[in-house]
């Protein structure tokens, strides 16, 4: 440790300090880390321009984690962990770098060692990173614990995220057979949901186990999907526990009439 | 002393000129005229014109003595006029008497000749018998009182002039006795002088006190004789050794002659008493001077005082008397100055030989001024300062002298004062080109004393003279001298202009001139001057100095070292882009040396980094290392490396592993801070999957110095790499030979692992072959591979070989139409059977394992068969009409159940505590709730989602 703490402090002394404050300037441009993953998403172009304007005095790790994230959103992983082992030699426990680590294992499918580390900065309590670590919770059968992640961030993401994490915490409900909070969870985004297949179909599911058949009949019936669909297994799953459920119901109703309201 | 009486006494008679003779000449003039026209004129028209030409006559005599006093006129020629009209006048006279015979102006007539022979001839005594015959004569013809009055007046005179004092005072005696004629007070004063003559000082005071009261008092009745008295009471006084009380007379009734006066009473007692009396006068006259601020007669005084001292050689006051001269000279107005020229060359000479004495004997060590020398060199430079006051016309000499005389005495501040002041004074001055040239070398002289430390007075003194004598022989040392003075001064543009002047006026010695000037531009270079160096390079490149091309080359080449520094040093200041402009321009110039310019080129490409332009920065670089020399560029190693190194922070990874590059590839073994630079040329190679490179590096990395720590952390981070990207078979075929690879056998190992249970599912099992086998294919032919290693990979081979044979494990029994015990016993009691080696050979498995997954994921299948088997036993049929036996195996069943439950419960149990423990991370674990929760859809998210 001590080896690398000076490394960097012989790489940064080469440096020359007339630009300082550029740095600040430059830093404050890189704003928040989850708006700037976004930029560096969605424009690469304008986020590489940000991150090659930087100053290569700014010492911290957090600074370099940004730009080792952002590589990893552009998909340039060698380059991601270049930077990142700059920023982990200043402080090897910064969440940012131990964020873009991770997510370098997880995009080398190793997710058992990026479980691992998303594990070790939950307590950061960070949205990027709580997203991730609640989807790797339900990967490896954490229900509960995924959606108690996603309970922590759901009203700080994006409109557009959130149909995402709601189907994710109604999976979990749905495999810890919590079909009442599952239907609860699609009631609150009804109007969202209801324009997500995936989503209805698993709404529809959860009313069927609820007992609401005729509405997930409707909610199913709203659009077929196509043979090439991802979701046309799905389909066929809610569809078939619908027409059984459907099917004991009536039984039900043959030998003891139809339920009272 | 006869003489002067003689002309004292001539004047007392005969000056009567002035303003009242001119108008009363005019007036006889006129008259003549008149008289002459008339053609018939009786004895009275004649008589009368004869006594007009008389009067005429006397009157111009007057006017010609006063001419001839005055000097207008020389005395050969001056009374022509009054000769020739004498002799007609006489002539007139005579004619008269012989044509008017009996004319009652007769007597008159012979009077007039006698008097005008008086008034007209000097030779009294020749004509002696004339005048007594004519007054005879006059006496014979009439017996007037009048007439005898006039004719003793005449003989009084006669006498006199002839100096028979006694004879003459015997007719003035009688004369002065009749107070009515106008001419009283003149006989009075005659009459003193005859007394003072025979010695009678005290009545020819009382007498001509007399003369000078009447004239006072009665201006309009008697002539007026003051002027005259004024004179007389000077001798009478101090012939009867009064000097003072002649003083106190002019000083009281006639100030108006006081300094005539008192000159001429100081100088009379200084001949006729003593030289204390001629003092004590001279004080007493100086009183009554200086309460008339009478500055004539103060410095007339002085004169004779200075005369008085000199010859008692009484030098003390006579420094003193000096002093005052001076002072009273300088207060006189100039018409003065010049009317007392007589009086200042006295002065002069008396001061100047004073001096010049003094100075004489004061070079024999003998000081007059209190015998000291130090004063006695005062009283001769002040002196001098007298002369000038007297004399300004010589103040360069006299300066000259102080000069000289203050370097004798080594006063030679003072002398270096007086030699300039002396050359201001002569140096415009056309006519004094040998004075000039004199003082000039004694300001060299001077100037060039070891004692005498005047940088001023040095400076002054030599570039006159170079200015006066720009071409001499003498000026080259000059030249040179000054030069060196300057230079010494840090005065390099004076030194500077110097040499350019030398070359201008004596081109031949352009060696030595060379000499000087590249002892300048030596100076320049070393101060880093850049403009001044440029300047003169410039100039010598056009040809001063006719400096040979090798030296202009080889100072061109310093003077871009110059620039270059002076660059650095703006950039050192912060001013990057000034720097910039300056490197530029150094490279720009094809006259410097290679060297330099890529110097430059090369700081040009370190400031643009500074400036993040890096693609600038880039293409400078590279062409300092494509085109500098190798020497040049040795010496810019660590520059490159640092550049390298801020590309690489700029994420400008190509440029900096060039530059990297190119320094390992060359440069590695002999650059100090290479080592420190090796871990991040090596994550450098690492981030281009440049794994070539880095293996080269590393293999050269002892030869380059680089500590093995640094090689090991380097190593560490390539292996890291290489597994994060999945690349650890590259990992494990060297490991297998390579001991250098124990260490990181077990962290290579776990990432492994940990792709296996990323991808193993319940569902994949076989299917999972690629990570499967990297776990499987560690140890195959590693002869390095330790036991814990062994232990790891044994653990997942056992855990896959036991979940493929478990998980699908099937427990259906077999569904009788009628219930036949033996047969479900036997069937149970396979399944049974089953299980059981399931569990046990699980729960060894397990426990043997250090792995929690590893455990988590048998305990999942080994549950998972336990729910399955339940499965089996509730979902049977107990098929018979035995009711009793019905019970009896439902019973039994539902016991059995109950136990499988709680075998469930506990391996479930199990779990939930090494869960709290460990953060297990397999997909087996999923096992316990599909097992317990028969959702029939996927709840688990697929690695598409996971990593969207």
């Amino acid at each position: 440790m001590i080896k690398k703490i000076l490394l960097l402090v012989f790489l940064f002394s080469c440096a020359s300090s007339e630009y300082s404050k550029k740095t600040e300037v430059s830093a404050e441009k890189i704003g928040d880390f989850d708006s700037f993953m976004s930029m560096c998403k969605k424009n690469p172009i304008k986020a590489k321009k940000i991150l090659e304007s930087q100053e290569i005095k700014e010492q911290s790790a957090e600074h370099w984690g940004k730009i080792g994230n952002c590589y990893i959103e552009q998909r340039n992983f060698a380059k991601a962990r270049l930077y990142l082992k700059i920023g982990e030699s200043i402080d090897h426990r910064n969440s940012r770098i131990m964020q873009g680590f991770a997510r370098l294992y997880m995009a080398n499918r190793n997710y058992h060692k990026a479980y691992e580390i998303f594990q070790e900065i939950e307590k950061f309590n960070e949205v990027s990173s709580l997203k991730i670590l609640a989807k790797l919770e339900n990967y490896f059968g954490n229900h509960e614990k995924s959606n108690d992640l996603i309970s922590r961030f759901m009203n700080r993401i994006e409109k557009n995220e959130v149909v995402d994490y709601v189907k994710l915490s109604a999976k979990n409900d749905i495999a810890q057979e919590d079909f009442s909070n599952a239907v609860k969870r699609f009631e609150k985004h009804q109007r969202e949901i209801s324009k997500d297949e995936e989503g209805r179909y698993l709404f529809a599911y959860s009313l069927a186990h609820m007992g609401e058949l005729e509405k997930a009949k409707m909610l199913l019936s709203q659009r077929k999907p196509a043979g090439q669909s991802s979701y046309f297994q799905l389909y066929n799953q809610v569809q078939h526990f619908i027409n059984t459920e459907t099917s004991k119901k009536q039984m039900q109703e043959v030998h003891h009439g139809p339920a009272s309201s | 002393m006869k003489k002067i009486v003689l002309i004292i006494f001539s004047f007392s008679l005969l000056s009567f000129g002035g303003p009242k003779e001119r108008r009363i000449l005019n007036l006889v003039k006129l008259e003549i005229r008149s008289i002459a026209k008339i053609k018939n004129r009786d004895h009275n028209m004649s008589y009368r014109l004869f006594e007009l030409y008389s009067e005429r006559l006397q009157l111009l005599r007057t006017i010609e003595n006063e001419k001839v006093f005055a000097g207008v006129v020389r005395k050969e020629s001056a009374y022509n006029q009054t000769n020739r009209l004498f002799v007609q006048t006489q002539e007139f006279g005579k004619h008269f008497l012989l044509k008017y015979k009996k004319s009652r102006h007769l007597p008159e007539v012979y009077i007039r000749l006698a008097s005008n022979i008086i008034h007209i001839k000097n030779d009294l005594s020749n004509h002696e018998l004339a005048i007594k015959t004519y007054l005879k004569k006059a006496l014979q013809l009439s017996d007037d009182v009048e007439l005898k009055y006039k004719a003793n007046v005449t003989l009084a005179e006669l006498d006199y002039n002839l100096n028979r004092y006694k004879s003459a005072a015997k007719y003035y005696n009688e004369v002065v006795r009749n107070s009515s004629d106008p001419a009283h007070t003149k006989h009075l004063l005659n009459y003193s002088w005859c007394l003072f003559k025979l010695n009678n000082y005290e009545n020819a005071i009382s007498l001509v006190k007399k003369s000078f009261k009447l004239s006072k008092q009665y201006p309009n009745k008697y002539d007026d004789t003051r002027s005259r008295v004024g004179k007389a009471i000077n001798y009478f006084y101090t012939y009867n050794k009064q000097p003072e009380r002649a003083i106190d007379f002019h000083g009281k009734y006639f100030k108006s002659e006081l300094a005539n006066n008192a000159v001429a009473v100081v100088e009379l007692s200084l001949k006729r008493i003593s030289s204390q009396s001629a003092m004590s006068a001279e004080s007493r006259a100086r009183k009554y001077c200086t309460g008339y601020k009478n500055y004539e007669c103060l410095f007339r005084l002085s004169q004779l005082k200075l005369d008085v001292l000199k010859a008692g050689k009484k030098y003390n006051e006579h420094r003193r008397a000096t002093i005052s001269i001076g002072k009273e000279y300088a207060k006189l107005p100039k018409k003065l100055k010049d009317s007392l020229e007589n009086e200042t060359s006295l002065a002069l000479n008396n001061i100047g030989e004073t001096t010049q004495y003094m100075q004489t004997l004061g070079y024999k060590n003998i000081y007059l001024i209190n015998k000291s020398k130090k004063n006695t060199y005062e009283a001769i430079v002040g002196n001098y300062d007298v002369l000038k006051v007297l004399k300004p016309e010589m103040q360069y000499e006299y300066a000259f002298l102080q000069g000289e005389i203050s370097y004798k005495e080594k006063y030679l501040d003072n002398a270096a004062k007086f030699y300039k002041e002396s050359y201001q004074l002569v140096k415009k001055d056309r006519n004094q080109k040998t004075t000039k040239k004199k003082v000039l070398n004694a300001m060299l002289g001077i100037a060039n004393e070891e004692s005498f430390q005047n940088d001023k007075f040095f400076e002054f003194a030599n570039v006159e003279y170079l200015k006066t004598y720009p071409r001499e022989k003498k000026s080259q040392g000059i030249y040179e001298n000054l030069f060196n003075f300057y230079f010494g001064k840090e005065k390099f543009l004076k030194a500077e202009k110097i040499v350019k002047a030398y070359h201008q006026k004596i081109p031949s010695k352009v060696k030595i001139q060379r000499d000087m000037q590249t002892t300048l531009t030596d100076h320049y270079i070393k101060r880093k001057d850049t403009e001044k160096v440029m300047k003169l390079l410039g100039s010598y490149q056009r040809g001063y100095l006719s400096y040979p091309k090798s030296f202009i080359d080889k100072n061109i080449a310093i003077f871009g070292g110059l620039v270059f520094e002076k660059a650095k040093k703006i950039e050192d200041s912060g001013d990057i882009l000034k720097a910039q402009l300056e490197y530029e321009k150094i490279f720009n110039n094809k006259l410097y040396p290679k060297e330099i310019r890529y110097n430059a080129a090369f700081n040009v490409g370190i400031n643009k980094l500074k400036q993040h332009k890096t693609e600038e920065a880039y293409t400078w670089i590279k062409s300092v290392i494509e085109k500098d020399s190798s020497k040049n560029i040795a010496n810019k190693i660590d520059g490159i490396m640092v550049a390298a190194q801020k590309f690489y922070l700029l994420q400008k990874i190509d440029f900096a592993k060039e530059f990297y590059g190119f320094v390992s590839r060359n440069h590695c073994k002999t650059t100090k801070n290479f080592k420190n630079h090796y871990p991040q040329i090596q994550e450098l190679n690492l981030a281009t999957n440049d794994y070539r490179s880095f293996e080269s590096l590393e293999s050269n990395a002892r030869a380059c110095n680089v500590p093995n720590t640094e090689v090991a952390l380097a190593k560490k981070s390539y292996i890291e790499s290489l597994v994060l990207n999945n690349k650890s078979g590259l990992l494990v075929s060297k490991m297998k030979r390579d001991s250098q690879y124990l260490d990181y056998q077990n962290f290579i190992l776990d990432h492994i692992i940990s792709n296996y249970w990323s991808g193993a599912r319940p569902s994949n099992l076989g299917t999972n072959n690629a990570n499967y086998q990297n776990v499987v294919g560690f140890l195959s032919g590693n002869q390095f591979a330790t036991k814990k290693v062994i232990d790891k990979v044994q653990d997942i081979k056992s855990f896959e070989r036991f979940a493929k044979e478990s998980i699908n494990q099937q427990y259906v029994l077999n569904q009788q139409g009628a219930f036949s015990f033996p047969s479900f016993e036997q069937d149970f009691t396979d399944k049974m059977n089953t299980l059981n080696i399931i569990k046990e050979r699980g729960l060894k498995l397990a426990e043997a394992s250090s792995d929690p997954d590893v455990y988590s994921a048998i305990l999942a299948i080994v549950h998972k068969n336990f729910v399955e088997f339940r499965g089996s036993v509730e979902s049977f049929k107990v098929n018979t009409e035995d009711a009793a036996l019905k019970v009896e195996v439902e019973n039994n069943l539902s016991q059995i159940v109950a136990g499988l439950r709680n075998q469930e419960n506990e391996f479930f149990g199990t779990y939930s505590q090494l869960k709290k423990k460990n953060k297990l991370k397999n997909h087996f674990v999923k096992l316990f709730r599909s097992s317990e929760k028969r959702s029939s859809i996927a709840t688990s998210i697929d690695e598409r989602e996971l990593l969207k």
